[in-house]
């Protein structure tokens, strides 16, 4: 009961007997806003005269923000941006996310018993705050132990992904050239993106294509009669760029749409699924079955060569190895099987007759193919892209305009052509000329320094394991200590089972990071970095089309005790007597003007630029349209000249090196290869008949945004992800919309909402990349609560040749959930589960 | 002892209470703070309260008390209590900020810390600058009714408690559900909440 009389409040005490336990007063006198506490940490601290309209710049595009109080209270696109993305409804959400790590922590076990730590435990244990000195401290008391126990192979430097924008505080670049200054890491090859693209392609077309400029829309528009996407979504995937992202592309794709209504340009989106470009565009459609693109393009190929549909002069003067190729194609090699449309039918699902149909549409005009990135994230994901250079050869288009082949026309809006200017520089990645790091040692114990960065847990699992990779040997090396920073390894490395395991090997993890993702929460020191709207940077308007220079105003002072990657590194290296040294000298104003004043002097008068002061004032600096430009026409103008970066300097569609490998995954010309896992009658389709494909997202950039709680509001089901899947397959499984499913295979299990679309063919189902993971514990095999693909997806190279991902050849099965329904902990920090 | 002299100690006393509070929530307990708990020093305090009605939320802290007194690394480990109740990702915790109870979906840095930065200055206060939070956090509005009671704005005062007890139940509730190790900051979000309770009657 309780006791409602004053007379009695604390009856018999004294304040003196309270005072021991009261600590120091938390107000201070004095206003705010008169005295605004910058760099106090405090988030909104600067008070009212911050307050205004802001500049600022992202993946998602540039765009202003409104100050209010302190706060950042509405976002609107940048002017000159005209088709912006609902993303930037996420911004806020994502500034002042609930997950947002706000103060430096160690996780307990590892703080008591360090390198010794039970690391069983990653993933949910006991955190506790330290200071930054103190977190710092620790950070680098084992950066030194690593080094002098182990040396250089001891240390991994986790590859960074799609950091935060901009050029100074590029976070890769800090924590590189912090950690490089100390001593040498294990560091990674290629990316997760493409993989395999960006290994295969310099053999066929002398680059890696992926990430290479294509031939100007403009002229797409106007010449191509054909447009075939392929396996490609740049509706949804234009969405976000590199630097600061134009969305200039849509425009064009908008024209496209009205070709396409006015009969002017036949599309096809060849793809299992109907994807939202086709659905924008109101295109053509193939249907093609999963992971079998290959087939389907070796019967377009095979009726192109019996048809004598092909451009032989094209390959006789353009292209080496179509005649060791032909035996395969025509059956009289090895395998005996000639690829007829027949026999690509069979596998493809795409009858005999409308293959020849697609080969003859092909040939008969102006064909542009373009491919999208997904296609070789798959088990063979070399194939079809070096398959779809070889269809381009045959069709002899490549180099003209609105012809040929482009890998990357969803990317960065690739496509729009580049102005020619200069763009800013960033900060220095490596160490300045003639510095040594204080450990110069080299010495990997004969493993690798490199490793291609997908089997980075493998070398946890196998340490010391001899691997095959684009022509050379790699020993995996045992490394001991691994430092992510602004990457979320526990999103883009797939099977999270396989990773708990590999991951009880690392005696210490340190994730730099804003928000508390997987990475964080199986990490034993967790550094807060502020976001990229919490400090003042500069960026590139387009990627590729450098149509200007973007200022990224601090929006707000970072919040609460996270800082800038700069000054995290800055403060590392003061440990070891180098910080002056790592920062030249220069705070983040200093930088970013030099920067600036840098890119100005590199432009001069072609493309003139205002003083630094005005620039920062205005927020941007635009530069003209460049001029439209065709991908490999100075090759097709004179290939002796403009020769390709290939071995032989031509299209080589066999490859004398990569027959050389002596690789059965990846022989000298393209192949069907079939998967280890397939459904539509693939193998182990009779015990998985879905085919899982997970796709770069709609709503998010990866695993960025999906923190958003308003914007995750607009797409998740009962609070989880959504899982695509087709009428028919929830009809057979008594599935409605909206239901909670469990999808699981023999890697793993995740729950998530259905999602029921006519978009989606039987026996394919879409959990799209970068839903964050949350398992209900840290025992392997635990349900994951949100629906992260990757508890499902396989862990296996590509090839002998890339090592890359191999997402996309994944095979589940679905069911309505019903058992007891398990919150999602994947938003929320760790959390420790009382032994049972 | 005159009636006014009475009611002084008495504004002390809660302003005191109101303060300790806020110290308890403002960060983990520094090592020689949790000596002093650990010693005793908050006897005469738990015992007045359990007096005062709230035995059961004393008992859950004196039985913390007792186990801390058995373990090795008490400081470390009650932190680690502290940070699963109020510093890891918010979903997970009880957040100890107000915004995020007013909310859907939860965020930080909605207007309850603006009108509480507001609040603060039309008193020419602000939150010091050596605790850089939002100035919604739990520890500066408890810091603030102590510095009302003190300062004998007894109306704004008793509009602070309205405006704590409206949250403070959830945060409570969001307590109970952490995982802890021991029952103190659980049972500390109960005994907040009924002394609110408590005052809030006797205040009206």
């Amino acid at each position: 009961m309780i006791n409602n009389s004053r007379r009695t409040f604390l009856k018999g005490l004294t304040l003196a007997s309270m005072t021991a336990l009261i600590g120091p007063s938390l107000l201070s006198i004095g206003d705010a806003a008169a005295a605004p506490a910058a760099g106090a940490g405090a988030g909104a601290g600067a008070g009212a005269n911050n307050d205004g309209w802001k500049m600022a710049g992202s993946h998602w595009g540039a765009f202003r923000a409104r100050i209010a109080g302190g706060k950042v209270v509405e976002v609107r696109a940048f002017e000159h941006d005209k088709h912006p993305t609902e993303m930037l409804n996420g911004i806020i959400g994502l500034i002042y996310s609930p997950s947002r790590i706000r103060y430096p922590m160690v996780r307990l076990d590892w703080l008591k018993n360090r390198h010794r730590s039970n690391t069983a435990e990653r993933g949910d244990n006991r955190f506790v705050r330290v200071t930054w000195d103190e977190a710092l401290d620790l950070v680098y008391g084992e950066m030194e132990r690593v080094q002098q126990t182990y040396g250089p192979s001891g240390l991994h430097t986790g590859l960074v992904g799609w950091r935060q924008t901009g050029q100074f505080h590029t976070c890769g670049n800090h924590m590189l050239r912090a950690v490089g200054m100390h001593g040498h890491t294990v560091t990674t090859a290629g990316d997760y993106s493409t993989g395999a693209g960006q290994v295969i392609m310099p053999y066929v077309l002398g680059s890696t294509e992926v990430y290479s400029q294509g031939t100007s829309w403009e002229l797409i528009l106007k010449h191509s009669k054909n447009i075939i996407f392929w396996a490609s979504d740049p509706v949804k995937n234009l969405q976000v760029g590199w630097n600061c992202e134009t969305h200039e592309s849509y425009a064009y794709i908008e024209q496209l749409k009205g070709k396409i209504a006015r009969k002017e340009i036949r599309v096809i989106s060849i793809d299992p699924v109907r994807s939202k470009t086709q659905n924008y565009l109101a295109c053509e459609k193939q249907y093609v079955n999963p992971m079998t693109d290959v087939a389907l393009m070796l019967g377009i190929a095979h009726t192109l060569y019996s048809e004598k549909l092909y451009n032989k002069q094209f390959l006789d003067s353009y292209a080496l190895g179509f005649e060791q190729f032909l035996p395969y194609l025509l059956g009289t090699a090895a395998d005996k099987t000639a690829k007829t449309p027949e026999w690509a039918a069979a596998i493809c699902g795409v009858p005999a007759a409308r293959i020849r149909e697609l080969a003859r549409l092909m040939a008969k005009e102006r064909t542009q193919l373009i491919f999208g990135w997904a296609i070789q994230r798959q088990q063979h994901g070399e194939q079809p892209y070096w398959m779809g250079a070889v269809l381009a050869a045959m069709l002899g288009q490549i180099g003209l305009p609105g012809g040929g082949i482009s890998y990357a026309h969803h990317y960065s809006s690739i496509g729009v052509p580049a102005s020619g200017a200069a763009m800013p520089g960033a900060f220095p990645l490596n160490l300045d000329a003639g510095k040594k790091p204080k450990y110069p040692s080299t010495d990997y114990k004969g493993y690798s320094a490199v490793i291609p960065c997908a089997r980075a847990i493998d070398a946890l699992l196998e340490p010391g394991k001899v691997i095959d990779y684009n022509g050379s040997k790699v020993k995996l090396p045992p490394y001991k200590m691994a430092i992510y920073c602004g990457s979320n390894q526990w999103h883009r490395q797939q099977d999270r089972n396989k990773m708990k395991k590999a991951f009880r090997a690392l005696e210490t993890v340190v994730s730099v990071d804003y928000t508390w993702t997987a990475t964080c929460r199986f990490a034993d020191i967790v550094l807060p970095a502020c976001t990229q709207f919490e400090r003042n940077d500069i960026d590139a308007y387009g990627s590729y089309s450098n149509r200007g220079v973007i200022a990224m105003h601090k929006l707000v002072d970072p919040l609460f005790h996270s800082r800038p990657d700069f000054e995290i590194f800055r403060e590392l290296t003061r440990r070891f007597g180098r910080d002056k040294e790592y920062s030249r000298g220069m705070e983040e104003m200093e930088w970013v003007q030099q920067l600036y004043e840098q890119c100005r002097k590199e432009n001069g008068s072609k493309f003139p630029m205002p003083a630094f002061a005005e620039f920062w004032q205005k927020g941007y600096v635009l530069f003209p349209k460049g001029k439209p430009s065709t991908r490999h026409a100075d090759f097709r103008e004179d290939a002796e000249i403009n020769a390709l970066g290939t071995p032989s300097g031509f299209i080589e569609i066999y490859s004398r090196k990569i027959a050389n490998y002596k690789y059965p995954d990846c022989p000298g010309h393209p192949v069907w290869l079939e998967k280890n896992e397939r459904s539509h009658g693939g193998p182990k389709s009779e015990r998985y008949p879905l085919w899982m494909q997970s796709v770069h997202p709609d709503k998010r950039l990866h695993s960025q945004m999906c923190d958003s709680e308003p914007l995750r509001a607009t797409y998740a089901i009962q609070g989880r992800e959504p899982l695509f899947i087709s009428p028919q397959d929830a009809k057979k499984r008594g599935i409605r919309h909206g239901d909670l499913l469990r999808v699981f295979n023999d890697r793993g299990q995740a729950l998530v909402g259905a999602h029921v679309s006519a978009d989606f063919p039987p026996g394919v189902v879409r959990l799209q990349e970068g839903a964050w993971y949350g398992p209900t514990g840290p025992e392997i095999g635990a349900l994951d609560t949100y629906g992260d693909p990757n508890t499902l997806t396989q862990d296996i190279g590509t090839s002998r040749l890339a090592q890359a991902i191999s997402a996309n050849t994944c095979l589940v099965q679905v069911e309505k959930y019903t058992g007891k329904v398990p919150a999602v902990t994947a938003f929320g920090g760790p959390k420790e589960v009382k032994p049972k | 002892m005159t009636a006014q002299k009475h009611n002084e100690g008495e504004r002390e006393l809660r302003a005191g209470l109101y303060s300790l509070f806020a110290t308890l929530y403002a960060q983990e307990m520094p090592q020689a703070m949790l000596q002093a708990w650990l010693k005793g020093e908050a006897q005469p305090l738990l015992q007045a309260l359990a007096q005062d009605g709230h035995a059961e939320e004393v008992a859950a802290m004196q039985a913390s008390l007792d186990a801390l007194r058995q373990t090795a690394d008490a400081r470390l480990e009650l932190a680690a209590d502290y940070a699963a109740c109020f510093l890891l990702d918010l979903k997970s915790c009880a957040p100890p900020y107000a915004s995020c109870y007013a909310l859907t979906p939860a965020r930080l840095y909605g207007p309850q810390e603006q009108a509480m930065r507001e609040q603060l200055s039309t008193h020419a206060l602000s939150v010091s600058t050596h605790f850089p939070e939002a100035a919604d956090h739990l520890a500066v509005q408890l810091e603030f009714l102590a510095w009302l009671i003190i300062e004998r704005k007894d109306d704004e005062a008793s509009r602070q408690i309205d405006e704590l007890a409206s949250w403070l139940p959830a945060f409570a509730d969001k307590c109970a559900e952490v995982s802890t190790h021991y029952p103190f900051y659980p049972a500390l979000a109960r005994l907040l909440c009924r002394v609110l309770q408590q005052d809030k009657a006797a205040c009206h």
